[in-house]
Formats: structure tokens, sequence, C-alpha cells
């Protein structure tokens, strides 16, 4: 009997010893991003790739803000326009993408694989940055 | 001689606002009569575009008209629908007139310019009329509104009229040029 309990009890720190290094070999808990918390599958993951997740500019004040953004490779951008005008969001150096109208109250979003900078046809004193860095390799360089 | 009467038409256009305004600073101004000045001086400068649209020949200048038109429409149908969720009506009175009964005299102005010499005409005058309703906005409408939505709007309008000022300063620098 006595054997059979230590066996079950060394199943179990086992098991407990193999699930918690893979749950955080991120190097990322809640607090330093909750939305990217997973369990990684691979090692470009492992060597600290997040979860594709959202980031959030607000057209407010005919300004982006904010006015240069840093994302990673595969996140998506979304803009909220808050304002009571229409605007867009269109890629300044040869207009490679554009979001068309965005009205007032409504929203656009993109993923992005590369840098670009950007601006508001309709308001062109309007722009704002979007830096992609692709955060796998960033941390094996 | 051209430019002197360019910049003596821009000038006198700051300068028949500022009259505007400061005839508003003696008698004060209810929320309805704020209501009219900030549509008026909307639709005012939606003609204007309609004239570029119809007059100029250049990209730059037919995309801020166009920016103007779509902007000042949206800032009307703002107001008119606060003006109707507070069962006001707009109020005519001095200033919104004098913005009116200028307004006519700058379209004539535009009307009478060449081709040639229509953009710098137009975008001189998109500088000053913004300077003018800017420090108007500012400095007489959103002090004397009282209804505190009416404030907020104002306040809101106040950012757009900055951008046009600087897209309108971009697009002068640029006719300067070429």
């Amino acid at each position: 009997m006595r054997g059979g309990q230590w066996l079950v009890c060394l199943l179990v720190m086992l098991l407990c010893s193999c699930s918690s290094p893979e749950k955080h070999s991120s190097g990322e808990g809640p607090a330093a991003d909750s939305a990217a918390y997973y369990i990684p599958k691979d090692a470009a993951s492992a060597a600290g790739k997040k979860n594709p997740h959202v980031d959030t500019v607000k057209i407010t004040g005919l300004k982006f803000l904010p006015e240069q953004i840093d994302v990673n490779k595969g996140d998506t951008v979304i803009w909220i326009n808050n304002d009571l005008v229409m605007h867009c969001v269109t890629e300044a150096r040869n207009m490679n993408w554009t979001s068309y109208q965005i009205p007032a109250g409504g929203s656009w979003k993109k993923a992005f694989s590369q840098s670009s900078d950007y601006y508001c046809t309709i308001h062109q004193v309007m722009k704002g940055k979007i830096v992609v860095t692709d955060s796998a390799t960033a941390l094996l360089q | 001689m051209k430019k002197i009467s360019v910049f003596f038409s821009a000038a006198a256009v700051a300068g028949m606002m500022l009259t505007a305004i400061a005839t508003a600073q003696s008698p004060k101004l209810t929320d309805p009569e704020i209501a009219s000045v900030a549509v008026t001086a909307n639709q005012v400068d939606i003609e204007y575009a309609k004239i570029a649209a119809s007059k100029s020949k250049n990209a730059e200048v037919l995309n801020f008209a166009k920016t103007m038109a779509a902007d000042h429409q949206s800032v009307i149908d703002q107001a008119v629908a606060l003006v109707t969720k507070l069962k006001v009506t707009p109020k005519d009175n001095d200033v919104s007139k004098k913005l009116k009964s200028d307004g006519e005299t700058t379209k004539k102005m535009l009307q009478s310019k060449s081709a040639k010499d229509f953009d710098k005409a137009y975008i001189d005058n998109e500088v000053a009329y913004h300077k003018a309703v800017i420090a108007a906005v500012k400095d007489v409408l959103i002090p004397q509104a009282q209804n505190a939505d009416l404030k907020a709007l104002l306040e809101k309008v106040l950012p757009i009229l900055n951008t046009h000022l600087e897209h309108a300063e971009m697009v002068q620098k640029s006719l300067t040029k070429s």
C-alpha cells in the first residue's frame, strides 16, 4: 500500500514539474502582457514570439494617438475615429495600402508585417508611423 | 501690384471678421445666437469651397476644398443635431449677418479672379478666414456658451479649424514655390 501511495505522489510531482515551466517559457507573465499569455508550441515561440494581438491607435482631435506605434510582426493595428469628421489612413511613400474613408465613430484594422509611415489624405498634416519588430529575431540577435 | 492686392483682400477678410467679433463682445451672445454664428461660419466656408471646386485645376487646392466642404458640413450636421436635441432654434444676430455679408463680398472677389490668380486668392483667404474663425471660437463663442453640450461641441470643432489652418498654410507654401 505504502509503495503504491509513493508512486502516485511521484507521478503527480512529475506532472507538475513538466507543465509549469512550459506555461511560462515565453518569459512573459500576465503582468507583462496579459493578452499574449499563452503556451508556446514551437522553438520560435519559446524564443519569445508573442501571439498576434491588436494594437489601438485613437484618432482624436485630428491626431493619431500614439503618433508612433511599435508592434510585433503579424500584429493587427486598429484605428478608432473619435472625431466629428471623416478620416483615412494611407501608406505615405507609395500609397501601397489605404483604409479609404473611416467615418466619424468608425474604425478600420490591418495586420502588419513591415514598418510603414502613413497619413490622412483628407487632412494631409495628420501623420503617423508603425514600427514593426520581429520579436523572435530580436531576441536571438 | 497683384501681390499687394491679394494681401489686402486676405487682410480685409481677417479685419472684417475681427470687426464682427468685436461687435459681439459688447452685446453678449446667447446660445441660440452662438449656434447661428457657428452654422453660418461653416456655411460660408462651404460656399468658398464650391467656388474652388469649379474654378481650380490644382490637385492640392481641389483636395483642400473637398476637405473643407466635407468637414464643415459634418460640423453643421452635428450643430443641427444638437440644437434639435436641445429644442433650440438658431437665432440670427449681428455677427452672423456680418459673416454672411462679408462672405458675399469675398465670393464676388473669388469669382472675379482669373484661373491663374484664383488658387492663391482662395488659399490666402482660407488662411485669413480660419485664423479669424479660430479667434472667434476660442475667445468669444466658447467662453460665452452656457449650455455644456454646445460648449463641448465648440471645443471639438477647434482642433478641426486648427488642422484646416495648418493644411491651408501647407498649400499656400506649395503655391508660392510653384
